[in-house]
């Protein structure tokens, strides 16, 4: 025979969960529209970091479409990622690639974005594992590193001079590291050659891209 | 309770006996959240409502629970809380969310709030136990903001840095640079620094107390 004292406290164990988890629902509910429209303009923000001012005037509207399967090894992707089209006023004006590679020490994420005449905006690492105060430089927070490839395009910089110095390439390294900055150099390289391929496309076939993987 | 026993009572949590301080209760946070001032004090009011409304929650029903249903009890209430805490943070401060990420949810394994739940919820009245939570957060949050001022200050060279994300647009120019722009001790930016603070804290805790036992004798 259960005596009463746990009889009583099974009863208020279960009614206070019924009730939390009322309470639970309910903030749940309440909540879920704003976190999500949190989650997309925070998302949104990060993409537009990536575009300077003079590239939108006014209304913006961000494309998010699949990278096709062919591009993934290039890219150094391993599962589907989006990549971006700005629009600005309904005219695409820029496109964000996203491209993975091999640092030192875990996989270095970065975005690059491109304007529609072929040339680098930006480029930003987004997440990395590299030696902090070394491999770190690529943050544009710690040196001003990774801005040397803004300007650069296909057209004026050349296959072979995209390698570092010491590679006999056209990009500085910096002191303490090797492998980080040529891993940059690299996926930066091979994200601009997969922007060319939609850019060459044209935007209005941009969704059949989309539907090819 | 008298005057001088309410301060007593005060000075017990918040000095002489200190949970953080003394029985290194609920350290990781202290070492892993105190980059900047901001996250710290963040964490830290988070927890000390938790604790205040956990040990309230738990006051009100006390005597209608038996010992055995009290861990059960305990787990519903608290990890309840923190998941409205959690979902709140996510809808009305969602950078600050971001920015101490998981040690939101991971209050519900901090060791202040079980002590503080056990030593006095189960036993004593709601103001008590209302108050006892005020207090024992209040300690907490005093021992996270002193390190994430220190390791902030070392770590980073600022003061009052992403202030904006508690108080709002108005604190953005609160940020104080005391040395030159790229001041950085990088040690301090990781959780090992956070030791060393946390170890100087203890070290001068300790000293006090010490001096002023030597002066009263």
């Amino acid at each position: 025979m259960i005596s009463q004292a746990s009889q009583r406290s099974i009863v208020v164990i279960s009614v206070t969960a019924a009730l939390l988890m009322l309470v639970l629902v309910l903030v749940h509910s309440l909540t879920r529209e704003i976190i999500y429209s949190n989650t997309l303009s925070s998302k949104k923000e990060k993409l537009l970091e990536l575009i300077p001012k003079r590239y939108r005037t006014g209304d913006i509207h961000i494309e998010s479409l699949s990278v096709p399967k062919a591009h993934w090894t290039s890219l150094g992707l391993e599962n589907s990622i989006n990549y971006h089209v700005v629009n600005n006023f309904g005219i695409p004006v820029a496109v964000i690639i996203p491209a993975i590679g091999k640092g030192y020490s875990g996989n270095i994420k970065i975005l690059v974005s491109i304007d529609m005449r072929g040339s680098i905006i930006f480029v930003r690492v987004t997440s990395h594992q590299e030696t902090p105060g070394l491999g770190d430089q690529i943050e544009i927070t710690k040196s001003q590193w990774i801005s040397q490839f803004s300007g650069r395009s296909l057209s004026n910089t050349t296959e072979a001079d995209w390698g570092l110095i010491s590679d006999e390439g056209a990009f500085d390294s910096f002191t303490g590291a090797t492998i980080t900055p040529r891993t940059v150099v690299r996926q930066v390289f091979a994200a601009l050659n997969f922007g060319y391929t939609i850019l060459n496309r044209g935007h209005d076939s941009l969704k059949k891209v989309e539907g090819m993987n | 309770m008298n005057d001088s026993s309410f301060f007593k009572n005060n000075k017990k949590q918040l000095w002489t006996n200190n949970l953080t301080l003394i029985k290194l209760m609920g350290i990781t946070p202290v070492l892993a959240i105190t980059t900047t001032l901001c996250s710290a004090l963040a964490l830290g009011l988070a927890t000390l409502l938790i604790l205040i409304s956990s040990n309230v929650l738990i006051s009100v029903l006390r005597k209608n629970l038996t010992e055995k249903t009290q861990i059960p009890f305990t787990i519903l209430v608290v990890a309840t809380l923190v998941s409205i805490t959690d979902l709140l943070m996510q809808a009305f401060a969602y950078e600050l969310s971001s920015s101490i990420g998981i040690f939101v949810p991971l209050i519900a394994t901090n060791g202040i709030v079980w002590d503080r739940v056990r030593e006095i919820a189960y036993h004593k009245t709601v103001a008590h136990a209302a108050y006892d939570g005020l207090v024992c957060g209040t300690a907490f949050l005093i021992v996270l903001s002193v390190v994430g001022v220190s390791r902030e200050l070392l770590g980073a060279g600022t003061i009052f840095k992403n202030m904006h994300l508690i108080f709002g647009p108005a604190a953005k120019n609160w940020v104080v640079h005391p040395f030159s722009e790229n001041f950085e001790v990088l040690i301090f930016n990781f959780p090992c620094g956070a030791f060393f603070i946390l170890a100087a804290l203890l070290a001068v805790k300790n000293t006090i107390d010490l001096y002023s036992h030597e002066h009263t004798k």
